[in-house]
């Protein structure tokens, strides 16, 4: 079945309506490329299919291998949600080990090769505090990633990077579809659509088409 | 933090912040509600005064301070302009303002509206009370009567005997007056203090929670370290007097002068490395 | 972890066998007792029965510590594996996780012995007093003529005796698990097993009064801490001690292979609290007490005297509200990093909201029996260094409520913390910002004052032992008060975190 299936959602906020009878299907082994303008509602429909605020109607189905009895959120999904979030006083290194203690699946090993799979040194002593904007959301990409999720969810995961780290991040999505996991991400750069996605979904007019 | 040069940088600066407290407090409707909030005491004090054996106004004022302001008081302080500026900085506000107007002049303005608001606030704590119950109370009458006489002092004695029980007020024994004006500004000048030294630590400490908790936990650790060495006058509580004997008036300045010269390092430091402070970036 | 491991706490088949063979010798020692009844020709009631099992050295030490020692050993070597160390993180974690696997397996022991004794006391007269026999001193009934002596109520001596067998084991359980990690060699471990069988053996038949902390059987059986230890809670301490050196022992083992670096800002604040609280003892000692001390607990008394009905004095509300309202704030610096955008990456983790919370709760809230116990335990270190009170006792009057001071201190302590943690929950993520809980930490500390709350209804400072004066019935009601409030910001709290809308609060 489907990974994620969205059915008929409708969602608003205070009298600004972001989403009026939604119907999506997210297949495995594919990478859906989601565009809209600013404000259009692409965080808050990663947001929906998360479980971090729930539709006023319709139902966001998950494939029940991700989501066991007695969750909320899925299970085995990597995220990057609207911004990085860390503890500011601690080393990038520290963060990402708190998180990794939660479902305790992987150890140190796994997250410093992840930290340099997106070009992060594991050993520096600076705290995130004083990381660049870019180093943070490289490091939110390694949240996102490290635990070898089966789906990933990447709210605008090029954002500012580099050159160098554009192309990294995208042949570790390649990858990732090769070995048959799902990636759903947002960008504004047609490039990125382009040369990625399978599939684009655009919101426009409180719906989601399906473009390409 | 920018020593103002000429006649017209200065009222630009000063136009700055009336601009700045107009926007945030001088609404009539804020005014009248924080003069009633203020005045609250008064009113409850007077309603309870029949249970207290009160001698005189001087007794009467220091029940109406209220008995939870010294443990609260650096909260306050913080609370009234400190913590909405803290807001500016998180959103990252300031950020923008940076590009738009001289930062140096930016804080200097916020910092002399923050202890305006400060002075202004626990001054008026003070003085409203004062007023109350040296001239709107003994004009009304509704306390009445206070005691006449005293165990084991002569009528003379019992004259002066006001002027005996706390520190500052031997300022009664110049006029009710000097004590009213004298203390309110002890006051005021305390939550101005206070309030300062929160805003600089708002710029300097990374973590604006931390910063703006670091007055009242500091407060409250020092006073139990002070009551430790048995040397309560010197504890930053001194701000309210009321609860211990008479000390010369010098006392209470020594915790305040040592508060002060740790506000002014820090704003040097604040002024000496505007540049590089992380907040501000 | 916690919740998974707690729920794992399930009985196997031999528990069956167990509580057969419990019962069997339950109603043995009854016909013991029967026959004691009618040599003395005084009646029984239900408390000769189930005390006289609980106390029975026979049991213990044939029965119940092998067992545990077994299936300690066991339980270790199943969970040590490098693999699961490396998912912890660290020897600590380790050491915690198979404490609390001990823990699950300790539980079902304890009911069977609680129920075995229970069950085979059927049919004897219900009291909530000693009974005629238990007072009786004569040889045929040593134990409970002298623990019913001691003017505690048998319902305290079950308590105190289970709890006492509890820590004892667990400490044991410890002791294992921290061989284990310096040998990692089975022998070594079977080996340290059995030196502990043989070792409380033998303190069973012979005391070792020279040195009371080594006689192990002085840590299984009240009776034995009565003569040892006066006042019996210090019984408490040397097991509290080990069980520190145990933890003190794996953060070296942890220190040794792996230098995690000092993370200041933590350990700086934690560190200026435990200095502050020790300073308030020592004040508590050399200024309030004059270096006299007449009781054990004066120590505490007078530290955590806080305020009483009559009103309250500056520098002791003063400490009282830094150890305990300094705790919530220690919690408040823990909770700022949870109301900010990693919530979404952690609580994606966990799986729900619900399981968050109770991990993220749960280790703060167990952390508050410790935190009171080292205060006590710091409270009669220090008492210690007092010498003998010069006039009598000033505070002889108070020896008769020495039991309500503990209540007081100890359940009533930790319902009141529980609720300072709880309203800076609610408050700091109902508003999003931690600001808000600190204006609710100054609430709570004018709400504290008697002026304000003169009825004792406001969940602040109740926890005060200057309110011992009040008698146990006013304690009692502060404890109905706490609990009430307890309960209520627990659901307010759940509710938060089962609602998305409140639970991502601004931060969606
Ligand atoms: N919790 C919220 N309360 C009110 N409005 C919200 C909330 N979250 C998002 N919105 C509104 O929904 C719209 C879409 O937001 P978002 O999904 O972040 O946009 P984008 O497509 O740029 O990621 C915005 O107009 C935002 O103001
Ligand atoms: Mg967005």
């Amino acid at each position: 079945m489907a990974v994620i299936q969205l059915e008929k959602i409708t969602k608003s906020f205070k009298g600004t309506t972001l989403f009026e009878n939604v119907n999506a299907t997210f297949d495995a082994g594919k990478i859906y490329g989601i565009v809209g303008h600013n404000g259009s509602g692409k965080s808050v429909l990663f947001k929906l299919i998360c479980g971090f605020i729930v539709p006023d109607s319709g139902t966001v189905t998950i494939d029940p291998t991700y989501m066991s009895k007695n969750r909320t959120f899925p299970e085995n999904f990597g995220v990057i949600i609207d911004r990085p979030g860390y503890l500011p006083q601690k080393t990038g290194l520290d963060n990402l080990r708190d998180l990794a203690r939660i479902r305790a699946v992987i150890g140190d090993d796994e997250i410093r090769t992840a930290m340099k799979s997106v070009g992060l040194a594991p050993d520096t002593k600076q705290a995130v505090r004083n990381y660049s904007l870019g180093m943070k959301q490289k490091l939110a990409l390694t949240q996102a990633i490290m635990e070898e999720p089966q789906v990933l969810l990447l709210d605008e995961p090029f954002n500012a990077l580099d050159v160098d780290s554009v192309e990294l991040v995208r042949n570790l999505l390649a990858s990732y579809r090769d070995k048959g996991r799902t990636v759903i991400f947002t960008s504004h750069n047609r490039e990125d659509m382009d040369l990625l996605a399978d599939h684009v979904f655009r919101i426009r007019a409180n719906s989601l088409e399906q473009t390409a | 933090m920018d020593r103002p040069h000429s006649l017209g940088k200065f009222t630009k600066l000063l136009k700055t912040v009336r601009s700045d407290l107009k926007k945030t407090f001088l609404s009539w409707k804020v005014t009248l509600l924080l003069l009633a909030l203020l005045a609250l005491p008064s009113v409850y004090a007077t309603a309870i005064s029949d249970g207290y054996a009160l001698f005189g106004p001087a007794d009467f004022f220091t029940l109406i301070i209220p008995f939870a302001l010294p443990l609260v008081f650096p909260l306050i302080a913080v609370a009234l302009y400190a913590l909405p500026f803290s807001n500016e900085l998180s959103h990252r506000y300031i950020v923008y303002t940076r590009t738009r107007s001289n930062i140096r002049r930016y804080l200097t303005s916020k910092a002399l509206a923050n202890i305006v608001v400060a002075f202004v606030a626990f001054f008026l704590a003070a003085f409203i009370p004062f007023l109350w119950a040296f001239v709107v109370e003994p004009s009304v009458g509704v306390i009445n009567p206070y005691r006449q006489t005293m165990v084991g002092l002569s009528p003379a004695e019992l004259e002066a005997y006001p002027a005996t029980v706390n520190t500052f007020s031997q300022l009664l024994s110049i006029g009710p007056w000097a004590y009213g004006l004298g203390y309110s500004l002890w006051l005021g000048m305390n939550g101005a203090l206070y309030a300062s030294i929160g805003f600089l630590l708002l710029l300097v400490v990374p973590n604006r929670f931390v910063a703006l908790s670091i007055p009242f936990i500091g407060y409250h650790i020092a006073n139990f370290v002070f009551a430790v060495l048995t040397i309560p006058q010197y504890s930053p509580a001194i701000v309210f007097p009321f609860n211990l004997t008479q000390f010369p008036l010098w006392v209470p300045f020594v915790p305040f002068t040592v508060l002060a010269v740790l506000a002014l390092s820090l704003a040097l430091y604040v002024r000496r490395r505007t540049r590089e402070l992380d907040v501000l970036l | 972890m916690t919740h998974r491991i707690v729920r794992s706490l399930n009985f196997a088949p031999w528990h069956v066998a167990l509580l057969a063979l419990s019962m069997v010798y339950g109603l043995y020692l009854r016909q013991q007792l029967q026959v004691i009844s009618h040599e003395l020709m005084v009646p029984l009631n239900m408390w000769d029965q189930i005390l006289t099992f609980l106390l029975d050295p026979y049991y213990i030490s044939y029965l119940f510590v092998p067992i545990w020692l077994y299936s300690s050993c066991v339980s270790i070597q199943r969970h040590f594996s490098v693999p699961a160390l490396i998912r912890l993180g660290s020897y600590r974690s380790w050491l915690y996780r198979s404490t609390l696997h001990a823990l699950a397996r300790l539980i079902p022991l304890l009911l069977i012995w609680l129920v075995s004794a229970t069950v085979t006391a059927a049919g004897l007269p219900l009291s909530i007093d000693w009974s005629a026999t238990s007072t009786v001193g004569n040889p045929l009934n040593q134990v409970l003529g002298f623990v019913s002596n001691h003017g505690i109520p048998p319902l305290l001596v079950l308590a105190l005796q289970l709890m006492l067998v509890g820590l004892t084991l667990l400490c044991l359980h410890m002791v294992l698990a921290l061989v284990h990690l310096l040998s990692s060699k089975q022998v070594v471990i079977y080996a340290a097993a059995a030196a502990l069988f043989f070792a409380q053996l033998i303190s069973f038949r012979s005391r070792i009064e020279a040195a009371p902390f080594l006689d192990l059987a002085n840590f299984f059986l009240l009776h034995r801490s009565f003569t040892a230890y006066d006042p019996v809670a210090l019984v408490f301490l040397p097991v509290i001690a080990v069980i520190g050196l145990c933890v003190a022992g794996v953060q070296y083992q942890d220190r040794r292979h792996r230098s995690t670096p000092l993370r200041l800002p933590g350990s700086l604040s934690t560190l200026l609290y435990v200095g502050l609280c020790a300073l308030g003892l020592i004040y508590a000692l050399a200024f309030e007490l004059r270096n006299e001390v007449g009781t054990p607990t004066d120590v505490l008394f007078v530290a955590f005297y806080g305020v009483s009905a009559e009103g309250f004095e500056w520098n002791l509300y003063l400490y009282h509200s830094i150890v305990f309202l300094g705790f919530a704030y220690l919690f408040l610096l823990v909770l700022e990093n949870e109301l900010k955008a990693r919530i979404y990456y952690v609580a994606l983790r966990h799986g729900s909201p619900t399981r968050w919370f109770s991990r993220f709760i749960l280790p703060v809230a167990a952390r508050v029996p410790l935190l009171l116990g080292a205060l006590f335990a710091g409270a009669l270190l220090i008492g210690l260094a007092g010498g003998p009170s010069a006039d009598g006792n000033a505070l002889a009057d108070l020896r008769l409520g020495q039991g309500w001071v503990l209540y007081q201190f100890f359940i009533n302590g930790t319902l009141q913390v529980l609720c300072y943690i709880l309203v800076v929950f609610v408050i700091g993520w109902l508003n999003g910002r931690p600001m808000a809980g600190l204006f609710a930490l100054g609430c709570l500390l004018v709400a504290g004052l008697p002026a304000v709350n003169s009825a004792r209804v406001l969940p602040a400072a109740l926890n005060s032992l200057g309110y011992v004066g009040l008698g146990g019935q006013e304690l009692l009601r502060i404890t109905a008060v706490l609990s009430v409030y307890c309960l209520a910001l627990l659901l307010g709290a759940l509710l938060i975190v089962k609602s998305p809308k409140l639970f991502f609060n601004e931060r969606v």
